[in-house]
């Protein structure tokens, strides 16, 4: 036994092949990155600081398992997560080795952890401006799920099957629980990289929209003020009555997304009926337990092995391609609807139908300040941003429920 | 061929999306309506369960 036998991590890291060796070295220096874009807040701290460290631990903390037979190679495995373990006996091996193995199995592989961040953010979203403007809010949703649609043939081209090319299309309606839901059911063999490509990319929205939005809007029509005493008030009831009734229909539309559309709406319900101590619940250590395993795990899920599949590069272009495509597919609705409306409309609202919540109405707050300092959009910019969520969520639904039939 | 059914699949589930989304409009004006018009809904004075 060498003295380098007794750090086993270093001395295997260059045992195996090279090609894998390279990339774990570069998944820890993407850990690296992701944990100080985090730390700097460019990207989402919630997110990327737990992501990057189970990217860095993952990847850097290889073991080789000696077989039982002495004649056979050695295995290669961590003591985080197996993700591709389906046979029960080995399942349960794992279960009780595997620190993350239950996170895994019990929230990830039955799409709990998406309905968790779902419940959440219903909890802490305010469908006020979604009531107040529904046509508006709805129709300029709709027009930004564009990347959604037009991915899904592209990436059919590129070579994906129709079950990945849908999978990777959710990632245009920006809303990291549908897309992990989405994937889960209709491709689980590309949910890991997708999902991180998915959440990496939603965080950069902040930093690149606002460059799509300079270059498609004009500088005078990015800074019309909009009238906010048209915005009339609404009640508690008329918000909770919304919630139950659109959860009742929606469900009995798409069944395959009930579980989505039970876990935002219960979370609505809960906030409008005030019931303090389950909003509390809901969007404190449901939403942020949730969010921090859901980081944690997906980095822990990122080793070389996931990552060195040629899918990945195609995935990494056409996440970028569907987010893109979105936000244009919102502006172009923007554009539109300012054109038909009797009162001024700021046409940067059409982006924020894009759900990242609240991100996006954000950015296109920040850029008509940019060009106007006394242009308002917020409050009519999250009636999109919220009716985006449910979009997001039906055209997930019409995938998953209908992708498989259509290419029989 | 398979392109061509991914683009026709795609613009199928582009007119349900509009469809359905002036639908939930629609139930959003309903409701509005149908609250109003009641009058007997106010808002929870935040009574717990």
């Amino acid at each position: 036994m060498s003295f380098w036998q007794f750090f086993e991590g270093l001395h295997t890291l260059f045992t195996g092949d090279w090609d894998t060796s390279l990339v774990r070295v570069l998944l820890i220096l993407l850990g690296f990155l992701l944990i100080y874009l985090g730390y700097r807040q460019t990207l989402e701290p919630l997110l990327m600081i737990p992501m990057g460290i189970g990217i860095v631990a993952v990847n850097a903390g290889v073991l080789y398992f000696l077989a039982k037979d002495a004649s056979a190679a050695k295995e290669a495995g961590t003591l985080f997560v197996a993700p591709l373990i389906s046979d029960p006996i080995q399942l349960m091996k794992y279960l009780q080795m595997d620190f993350l193995q239950p996170i895994y199995n019990f929230t990830f592989s039955n799409g709990l952890i998406a309905c968790l961040v779902f419940m959440g953010i219903g909890a802490i979203t305010d469908i006020d401006y979604l009531i107040a403007k529904p046509w508006m809010s709805m129709i300029l949703a709709a027009c930004a799920e564009l990347g959604t649609i037009a991915t899904l043939p592209i990436a059919v081209a590129c070579g994906l099957t129709v079950k990945e090319a849908a999978s990777v299309a959710l990632v245009g309606g920006a809303d990291g629980p549908v897309v992990i839901f989405g994937s889960i059911m209709m491709a689980p063999q590309i949910f890991v990289p997708l999902s991180v490509v998915a959440y990496v990319y939603l965080s950069l929205c902040y930093a690149g929209y606002p460059y799509l939005i300079k270059g498609l809007v004009p500088k005078a029509k990015r800074g019309i003020k909009m009238d906010l005493k048209d915005i009339p008030t609404i009640s508690s009831g008329e918000k909770f009555a919304f919630a139950v009734v659109a959860c009742g229909v929606l469900s009995l539309l798409f069944p395959v997304g009930a579980p989505l559309f039970a876990s935002f709406f219960v979370g609505v319900a809960v906030k409008e009926a005030r019931i303090n101590r389950y909003i509390e619940l809901l969007s404190g250590p449901v939403l942020y337990g949730a969010t921090f395993f859901l980081g944690f795990t997906l980095g822990a899920l990122l080793s070389a092995d996931i990552i060195m599949d040629s899918t990945v590069v195609k995935l990494l272009g056409l996440g970028m391609l569907a987010l893109l495509l979105s936000g244009i597919g919102g502006l172009i609705g923007g554009m539109i609807w300012m054109k038909f409306s009797k009162k001024p409309f700021n046409p940067l609202v059409g982006i924020a139908g894009v759900s990242c919540v609240p991100t996006t109405a954000k950015v296109a707050q920040k850029c008509a300040f940019e060009s106007n300092k006394f242009s308002m959009i917020l409050p009519y910019a999250m009636g999109p941003n919220v009716a985006g969520v449910i979009t997001t969520a039906i055209i997930g639904s019409i995938y998953v429920g209908t992708v498989a039939d259509f290419f029989k | 061929m398979l392109v061509g059914r991914a683009v026709e699949y795609s613009l199928i589930a582009y007119g349900l999306l509009f469809g359905i989304s002036l639908g939930v409009a629609v139930m959003i004006k309903i409701i509005y309506w149908v609250v109003h018009k009641s009058g007997k809904t106010k808002p929870n004075e935040g009574k717990e369960a």
